[in-house]
């Protein structure tokens, strides 16, 4: 089983220079945890998610008052997010979700986010009976 | 497959008394998303995961006339609530004889990343999205070639 048998597609994604609150916007409109970051040109930069917004965007505000301009994806994404192509297999998917941890890897082709393969596609495939339990 | 092959056991639990910064230093040490919440007598009384810390806490009347949403300043009401004030409550959860792929379709039909697994009221273990990850690394849950 290939990553283009399992991913979600389209993926939904955030531009770097989008503030966090449409991010947070974004991610509650689409029910989603996290969401591959792009530039200008439509090319993967990054990834972020919930955790980010937590304790990345949260943690320095209440040392000083709050400044005018807004926090960005940028600022709080993590960068280069590990990334697999279509034809990735997906025992090789999860060994790179288990080892570092992460709960979705972006699918890449040319640069362009063409889906992205979370932990829960996996009980997405089971609950649909395409992979045995 | 059943639960018990595939859940973490143990789990970190924490109390439904504890401080909400309580709940996020766990998710920060244990790097985990969400813990079963459990009362004195450590039966599970509810689930609690980040995303829960980040809407529960947002969305408080503090908030209101015009405060900034990211503002994280002393009467922030992270620092007063309780892992309870935002908890969800009962938790949805299984036993150990649960068939995997019922789990796979309670947590897809709700969309819930984790199931925590009890034993006459208290928590066995959970079951994760993660882990069927480790189950396909670790060769036990078998994908199709």
């Amino acid at each position: 089983m290939l990553a283009r048998d399992l991913m979600c597609t389209p993926a939904v994604v955030i531009r770097q220079d989008d503030a966090v609150t449409h991010l947070c916007d974004v991610m509650q409109e689409a029910h989603v945890n996290g969401l591959p970051v792009v530039d200008e040109n439509g090319e993967i930069v990054g990834i972020v998610t919930e955790e980010d917004v937590l304790y990345g965007s949260m943690g320095e505000a209440g040392a000083s008052a709050p400044t005018a301009e807004p926090v960005l994806v940028r600022d709080i994404m993590t960068s280069p997010a590990v990334c697999a192509t279509e034809d990735t297999e997906v025992v090789e998917i999860c060994r790179m979700m288990w080892t570092m941890r992460i709960h979705r890897v972006p699918i890449v082709r040319d640069g362009h986010v063409t889906g992205i393969v979370s932990a829960m596609d996996l009980v997405r495939a089971i609950a649909e009976g395409t992979i045995e339990p | 497959m059943i639960a018990r092959d595939l859940m973490q056991s143990p789990v970190p639990t924490i109390k439904e008394d504890a401080p909400l910064t309580e709940a996020c230093d766990l998710f920060v040490e244990g790097r985990i998303n969400g813990a079963p919440v459990v009362d004195v007598n450590d039966r599970l009384v509810g689930i609690v995961t980040q995303q829960d810390v980040l809407f529960g806490t947002l969305g408080r009347p503090i908030h209101e006339g015009g405060a900034p949403l990211l503002d994280f300043g002393p009467l922030d009401p992270i620092w007063t609530l309780r892992v309870r004030d935002v908890m969800t409550s009962p938790a949805v959860c299984a036993t150990e004889d649960a068939d995997v792929g019922e789990l796979c379709r309670l947590m897809w039909s709700l969309r819930i990343h984790r199931i925590p697994i009890v034993r006459e009221g208290r928590v066995a273990g959970m079951v994760s999205s993660m882990d069927l990850c480790h189950a396909v690394c670790e060769g036990t849950l078998a994908v199709p070639v």
